[in-house]
């Protein structure tokens, strides 16, 4: 019987490599709850109540890694954004969402690009004396979000996700927006929601 | 009597070739040889060319309403195309009274196209000259062709510059007038070299492009235009005078100061190549530019090269005149100027080559205060092939995040695009010194992947009390030493190697593993590890008015990161030495203060009554640990149970020990403990 070992050492490996697995699994739902959370609060309450659908990360593998390990260690991925550092920088884009923005997502304007920034999308459909500002509000937030990102997988402990981060924010910018408002797929067209 | 026949090019229609319609439609209505003396001649023609455009189906009508009275002239065609110029006019109609008066040929009527609307027409013809002048409103469009000689002369009055739309559209697409008017006298030819010369004024010019990156508002141009053209090459030329207005070539955005402002351009476009031979903008003393370019659209880098220089003189209005816009995409909006300031850079290949630049008692501060600089005087270079360039830089008074520094000077040189410090540098701050011991910064295209930024930073004795002050933390007598000798920028993070030692409180905390992100961007983030070593608790908690605790402190604050200054993660254990032999006593009002860090109070009854009695205690080791996640702080002691956490191991009689219970305390609300507990000197992190 030659093949126990062999089973038995294949069988390490798998747990081996499922705790490996466990640090890179990216808390999708969680993730995404939490930048619903956030959008919404900048958008406005009253924000189309669509979920998107979530990424594909492999998650149902998670069920079969939680039978193997105690739940204990893989519960420690609560996407958290209640730092008063994150909410100060979310309180900023809401009131400048509020004071600036949502005019000219409405008017056209601006965009939610595929990347989670904001994307000028027709700086025509505004007033020449205004196009400077809106550059300017556009580049203020979009450093908003860039910080954001990154301070919320710092926060968490991964600096590694700040990029799945962002791809969850930036399908909850869309699913967020209000009919009417333009966004960006991800091939890089330009859609009316 | 009913005539119909193909009239042929009359010899003087192709030097008509901008006179647009009303020239055209006049001349076949003026030939001499169809006005014969009849009472009505219907002329009808397939058509008519000329260089510049075609007139399909003329219908022409001359016709005497009596016996010797003036005749009549009606001439219409099915359009009339300038195809050149973007021009379609659907049935243009003609109608005006001749008169012949000896050699002059004059008819005055009307023009109208379809969707046009009507306009005034007075067309002369001598045998030298035919002259044709269209009205409408206070608008006019005149020209006299001569006989002899190849120049037309043009004038333009009050001409909506919409009537120009096609023509732009033919010539840039994605533009479009949004209003103005045109006034003019120019010469035009259109031999083998189209030529087009002589004054303009356009005022209130208003233009946007489909994507509105590009555009213009009430904008006045006055000036001289000079265009040649040939199979070859087309030459443009202006001098003269921008006003008024405002214009956006994103994402710089200026509007125009109540001055003229001086605008110079020479273009000259041909064999695939766009060449700026001179663009000169001269805004008084305030900022002047000269640059001049080989674009090359087809090739790759298409920007063949550019060399452009700029000057101030008064950074302070040139500042928010033409720099505010470009800044605030920086994040810099607001940022204050002053001095004056030379700039120049020369471009090869889509690569800079090399860039000067001197500065005039320049001074700069940022409206969010996170830095200063004053009186900076001397010169930068930065040389990317050819020789070896050397800079020297001085300033007064700097400043960074409210730390002022004195006086500095920089020696620099550059060579193979890359920029360096010659010689250490040394400024003083708080009370000690700075030391730049090294800077270099190369860019992207030269490294041929990101861009290095590196630093060599000592400090000397820098005085904590002051650093304290400013931090808004409880004043305390210490000195910041230490030597990071080479840090490093790297994907949006500044990271030190080597660290800091604060000595302080007799003792001594270690910063090691520093680094900043964003430092003057959004949310400064500021990470590190703190190690305590034997720091003298009796200062400490004096200054900190937290009881008084004799003893030595120790232990850790690791992975300390600072957001917005304000601590947001950090794993700290701080606890008193066991082995240092300062006296270990704890006053009553710490042990109070103490316990109610831990959330666990002093316990009544007999304990409280004792504690009364004693002003200090003994202890023999005291301990925290506070572990900041999520702005919650999970807090645990010297050692732990499941009733709570030991915070004071009491020694000797009477025995005090205090034991946290509380496991998870929200940072803001533990703040607020310390804050209470220290009688409102707690430190407080901006």
């Amino acid at each position: 019987m030659r093949r126990l070992p062999f089973l038995a050492a294949l069988s390490a490996g798998l747990v081996l490599a499922a705790c490996v697995t466990i640090n890179v699994y990216f808390p999708a739902a969680e993730a995404q709850q939490a930048a619903k959370e956030f959008v919404d609060k900048v958008i406005g309450d009253d924000a189309q109540d669509v979920m998107p659908a979530p990424a594909d990360n492999g998650s149902g593998g998670m069920a079969l890694l939680d039978f193997f390990i105690p739940a204990a260690h893989a519960q420690s991925v609560d996407i958290s954004i209640r730092t008063p550092e994150i909410q100060a920088i979310q309180q900023r884009m809401a009131d400048r969402f509020d004071a600036s923005l949502r005019a000219q997502f409405d008017a056209g304007a601006l965009g939610f690009g595929s990347d989670g920034m904001l994307v000028v999308r027709d700086a025509a459909a505004v007033p020449l004396r205004e196009r400077s500002a809106l550059n300017q509000a556009v580049a203020d937030d979009n450093r908003d979000r860039k910080a954001v990102y990154r301070e919320i997988a710092v926060a968490n402990g991964h600096p590694e996700w700040e990029q799945q981060i962002r791809e969850t924010f930036a399908k909850q910018w869309i699913a967020s927006a209000k009919a009417g408002w333009w966004y960006q797929t991800s091939a890089g067209d330009w859609k009316q929601k | 009597m009913r005539k119909t026949s193909t009239i042929g090019k009359p010899r003087i229609l192709p030097r008509v070739a901008l006179a647009c319609s009303v020239a055209l439609i006049g001349l076949v209505a003026l030939h001499p040889s169809v006005a014969s003396a009849s009472r009505s001649l219907h002329v009808r023609a397939a058509s008519i060319s000329t260089p510049a455009g075609t007139l399909p189906t003329p219908d022409i009508r001359l016709s005497e309403a009596a016996p010797g009275a003036n005749l009549s002239v009606d001439v219409r065609a099915g359009r009339f195309e300038l195809a050149d110029w973007g021009y379609r006019f659907e049935a243009p109609r003609l109608r005006c009274a001749l008169v012949l008066d000896g050699d002059e040929v004059r008819c005055r009527g009307s023009l109208s196209a379809k969707g046009k609307g009507e306009s005034g027409v007075d067309i002369r013809s001598t045998p030298n000259v035919l002259s044709i002048s269209l009205d409408r409103g206070s608008s006019r469009i005149a020209t006299s062709i001569p006989s002899v000689g190849d120049e037309i002369p043009i004038q333009l009055k009050a001409l909506p510059l919409g009537w120009l739309q096609p023509a732009l559209s033919v010539l840039w697409p994605e533009a479009h007038f949004g209003g103005g008017t045109l006034d003019a006298d120019l010469r035009y030819r259109a031999a083998d070299a189209t030529l087009l010369a002589g004054k303009i004024r356009s005022s209130g010019l208003s233009l946007d492009t489909d994507d509105g990156r590009i555009a213009a508002a009430g904008l006045t141009l006055d000036g001289e235009v000079d265009l040649h053209a040939d199979a070859r090459q087309t030459r443009i030329g202006w001098k003269g005078r921008a006003e008024k207005g405002e214009w956006l070539l994103d994402p710089l955005y200026v509007a125009m100061p109540a001055r003229p402002v001086e605008l110079d351009v020479d273009l000259n476009i041909g064999g695939n190549e766009w060449r700026i031979d001179h663009l000169g903008w001269r805004d008084g003393t305030v900022f002047g530019m000269q640059a001049s370019a080989v674009y090359r659209p087809e090739a790759t880098p298409s920007l063949a090269s550019l060399s452009v220089a700029l000057q101030s003189d008064d950074l302070s209005e040139a500042g928010p005149r033409y720099l505010d816009s470009l800044l605030a995409l920086g994040g810099l909006s607001g940022l204050q100027l002053a001095g004056g300031l030379n700039f120049s850079a020369e471009l090869r290949d889509g690569l800079p080559e090399q860039m000067d630049m001197a500065l005039h008692g320049f001074s700069s501060a940022d409206a969010k205060q996170r830095f200063e600089i004053a009186g900076l005087n001397g010169d930068l270079h930065w040389r990317h092939r050819g020789e070896a360039a050397a800079s020297q830089l001085r300033f007064d008074a700097g400043g960074i995040y409210g730390v002022s520094m004195g006086r500095g000077e920089m020696a620099l040189a550059s060579s193979n695009g890359e920029l360096r410090l010659s010689s250490p540098a040394r400024v003083e701050a708080l009370g000690g010194v700075l030391r730049l011991a090294k800077l270099l910064w190369k860019p992207a295209f030269v490294t041929g992947s990101t861009a290095q930024f590196e630093l060599g930073l000592g400090m000397e004795s820098l005085d904590l009390d002051q650093l304290s002050q400013l931090l808004g933390w409880p004043s305390f007598g210490g000195t910041l030493s230490g030597n990071m000798p080479s840090a490093r920028y790297a994907d949006g993070v500044m990271r030190f190697d080597g660290g800091l030692d604060m000595d302080v409180f007799d003792g001594r905390v270690r910063i090691d593993s520093l680094s900043m992100e964003r430092p003057f961007g959004v949310a400064p983030t500021m990470a590190a590890d703190l190690r305590l070593q034997n720091l003298d608790l009796v200062p400490l908690t004096r200054s900190f008015g937290f009881g008084e605790i004799s003893g030595r402190l120790e232990g850790r604050v690791s992975d300390l990161r600072l957001v917005d200054w304000a601590p947001v993660a950090f794993d700290a254990d701080l606890h008193t030495s066991t082995t240092a032999k300062d006296k270990r006593r704890i006053s009553q009002r710490a042990v109070n203060d103490l316990s109610s860090v831990g959330g666990s109070g002093i316990a009544g009854g007999l304990q409280a009554q004792v504690l009364k009695v004693f002003d200090t205690f003994g202890y023999a080791r005291i301990g925290l640990k506070c572990r900041l996640e999520n702005n919650v702080c999970h807090m645990d002691g010297l050692d732990s149970s499941a009733n709570g956490y030991t915070i004071v191991e009491g020694s000797g009689l009477p025995r005090v020990s205090v034991i946290g219970h509380q496991r998870e305390v929200d940072w803001p609300v533990l703040l607020a403990r310390l804050q209470a507990a220290a009688g409102g000197q707690t430190p407080e992190f901006q």
